[in-house]
């Protein structure tokens, strides 16, 4: 091929900065000595070269005068009309005012604004007036397993002193799905008030239930139905209108306790069942109410989501763990198409092309995902061409972690 | 236009049109109207469809101004929408061949003879000139038969001059495969317009 001195595969990555002018004056100088004494770069390089003149006498097209007339004149709609009146330049306090008023509306804001309620909420949970019992608060059981049971041992209110702590713990048992309902409704609260929140910050706010100290027989149905809509529209951690005491469900002494051990949920919704089985004392499950009732809902778009996340994060031989077996266990899922093309992906990172190849190709068999495929097959058939030109390149967007899985796993 | 706005960077006269200065937002139009459009006509091959991106594009920066925080070039995030954009026409266009804007009706040339049996020692200067204009034509065909991938690459080089660097941020693969793109790109480009080269050495 060439002699010793030149190597015509770093050459020939070069020859492209060469031509396009991306060289300094003394590598460029360097380069020509070096290609001059090789043919196939030679070649190359006058191909380039050729290629680079008719790109230079490419046409360039004005575009009608007429676009800009609508362009500038949305731009103009967009500003303030003092500001367009006067046209200067605006002032720093302006922009400061910018700044500001961008970091208010911003994600930041929501954010400060559920750490404050988590906070207002705490503090106002903690008894404060001992005779004010009608409208105390109390943290649910799950929040706190230690301090679980010692407001159950407190008499609530004079009323309620009565009552005795097997009372108290049946009306708990039976108010389970109760509360199951009201994690339910603060989730979808969760969804539509609070976007773009990072799931940590939701993971740490304190799920707090709220029930009233004033135990009673049973509520009538439509109060339940009526806390149950006042709760959808409230924001995490933002207390419930306290109940009366005709609010409370009769407990249900006939019936076994779900929290008994091994107790069977009568619930088929797999998320309520989860929710069931953990005991009274448990810690609270880690998962956001969001994800859990998600992965209750669609296990396969669960998955999915997983595999993306690991893709962005460049961990790809996991991500391609999870695509696998999303593809063999949903078969039927509705976004197996773009599921093939994302692995294949994966698989183009991680080094392995012919499997990409061949999961673009099975990813042109479906139309809604055929020219994507097409596309991301050809970019692929260019990186497997100048991968074999260079054995010794690394797979491109893997972390060393990845190469190292990927290797084991062949 | 103002001296003082036309040394300032592109980010800055962003800067400046969120501030309420129009004028700023002139500048930045002037300075890629023409580039962007010859992106877009070239990657949709339709001189209508581009028309309706090149204000597409602008107006998606007017309205997303304010989440430009500078984390990279306003070229490049402004390459990034015309892309994204183009992107989403081809899959919802039917792909089909369309003259360029400035290829003259075959008409107009007497098309009896091939354009490289053409190259006569000597020809009249109006013949020169269509002959020159036709090669236009065949330059502009060529450049649009490129593979999408190479095209595109080959297309923000070229018409944008941007670095290798920053096309592979907006098409989100390494710079090496970017060059080799380029490459391809040229060769193709070479090898489809070789028959020519007898005939533009004449011309120039």
């Amino acid at each position: 091929m060439s002699t010793q001195s030149h190597d015509c595969q770093s050459c020939e990555e070069r020859l492209v900065e060469f031509v396009c002018g991306d060289l300094s004056p003394e590598e460029a100088r360097s380069l020509r000595t070096s290609v001059g004494g090789c043919a196939e770069c030679s070649a190359s390089l006058r191909r380039l070269e050729d290629g680079m003149h008719w790109a230079c006498e490419m046409p360039i097209v004005e575009p009608p005068p007429s676009l800009d007339e609508a362009i500038l004149k949305a731009a103009a709609s967009r500003l303030p009309a003092s500001s367009m009146a006067s046209g200067a330049a605006p002032s720093r306090w302006s922009r400061l005012g910018d700044i500001i008023r961008a970091a208010l509306t911003g994600p930041q804001l929501a954010m400060v604004t559920v750490a404050l309620l988590v906070v207002a909420v705490g503090l106002w949970v903690v008894p404060g007036d001992p005779d004010d019992y009608a409208t105390m608060a109390e943290p649910m059981l799950t929040q706190d397993p230690e301090g679980a049971h010692a407001p159950l041992s407190t008499p609530a209110s004079p009323g309620a002193a009565s009552a005795s702590l097997d009372e108290a713990n049946e009306a708990l048992d039976a108010e389970a799905t109760d509360s199951v309902e009201e994690k339910s409704a603060l989730a979808e609260v969760d969804r539509s008030s609070i976007r773009g929140l990072r799931s940590e910050a939701l993971a740490e706010a304190p799920r707090i239930a709220t029930k009233t100290a004033k135990r009673a027989e049973g509520p009538p149905a439509d109060s339940i139905g009526k806390s149950a809509k006042r709760s959808r529209r409230m924001a995490p951690g933002e207390v419930v209108d306290p109940i009366g005491p005709e609010a409370m469900p009769a407990p249900n002494r006939s019936a076994p306790s779900r929290y008994a051990a091994g107790g069977a949920s009568a619930s088929s919704e797999p998320g309520v069942e989860r929710q069931l089985k953990r005991p009274l004392n448990a810690p609270v499950d880690s998962m956001p109410l969001q994800a859990q009732k998600q992965e209750a809902d669609d296990p396969a778009q669960a998955l999915h989501e997983k595999a993306k996340s690991f893709l962005a994060q460049g961990q790809c031989a996991r991500s391609v763990e999870l695509y696998r077996r999303l593809l063999t266990t949903y078969p039927g899922y509705s976004r197996a198409p773009q599921a093939i093309v994302e692995a294949s992906d994966c698989y183009r990172r991680l080094g392995r092309y012919d499997e990409a190849r061949a999961h673009l190709q099975q990813a042109m068999t479906y139309r809604v995902a055929r020219r994507q495929a097409e596309q991301r097959l050809q970019s692929l058939e260019s990186e497997m061409r100048s991968a074999r030109k260079s054995p010794a390149r690394k797979p491109t967007g893997s972390s060393d972690a990845d190469t190292a899985a990927a290797a084991e796993a062949q | 236009m103002s001296p003082k706005l036309e040394n300032e960077s592109d980010e800055d006269l962003l800067d400046r049109y969120k501030d309420g200065d129009q004028r700023a937002f002139e500048h930045l139009l002037a300075r890629y109207r023409t580039s962007v459009f010859n992106f877009l006509l070239r990657s949709v091959r339709d001189p209508a469809k581009a028309e309706d991106l090149l204000q597409e594009v602008f107006l998606r920066v007017i309205h997303r101004c304010e989440h430009f925080e500078r984390r990279a070039k306003f070229s490049t995030w402004l390459y990034t929408i015309a892309r994204n954009l183009c992107v989403d026409t081809s899959r919802k266009m039917i792909h089909r061949r369309h003259r360029s804007l400035d290829a003259p009706a075959r008409s107009d040339l007497d098309g009896s003879e091939p354009l490289v049996e053409r190259v006569a020692a000597s020809t009249p200067t109006a013949d020169r000139d269509a002959i020159a204009q036709r090669l236009r034509v065949e330059i502009a065909d060529a450049i649009e038969e490129l593979p999408t991938d190479q095209r595109e690459v080959f297309l923000m080089r070229q018409v944008q001059g941007l670095a290798f660097k920053d096309i592979a941020t907006i098409v989100g693969v390494p710079e090496n495969t970017i060059k080799s793109r380029m490459r391809y790109a040229l060769e193709r480009l070479q090898q489809a317009l070789s028959d020519y080269d007898d005939y533009a050495r004449k011309l120039s």
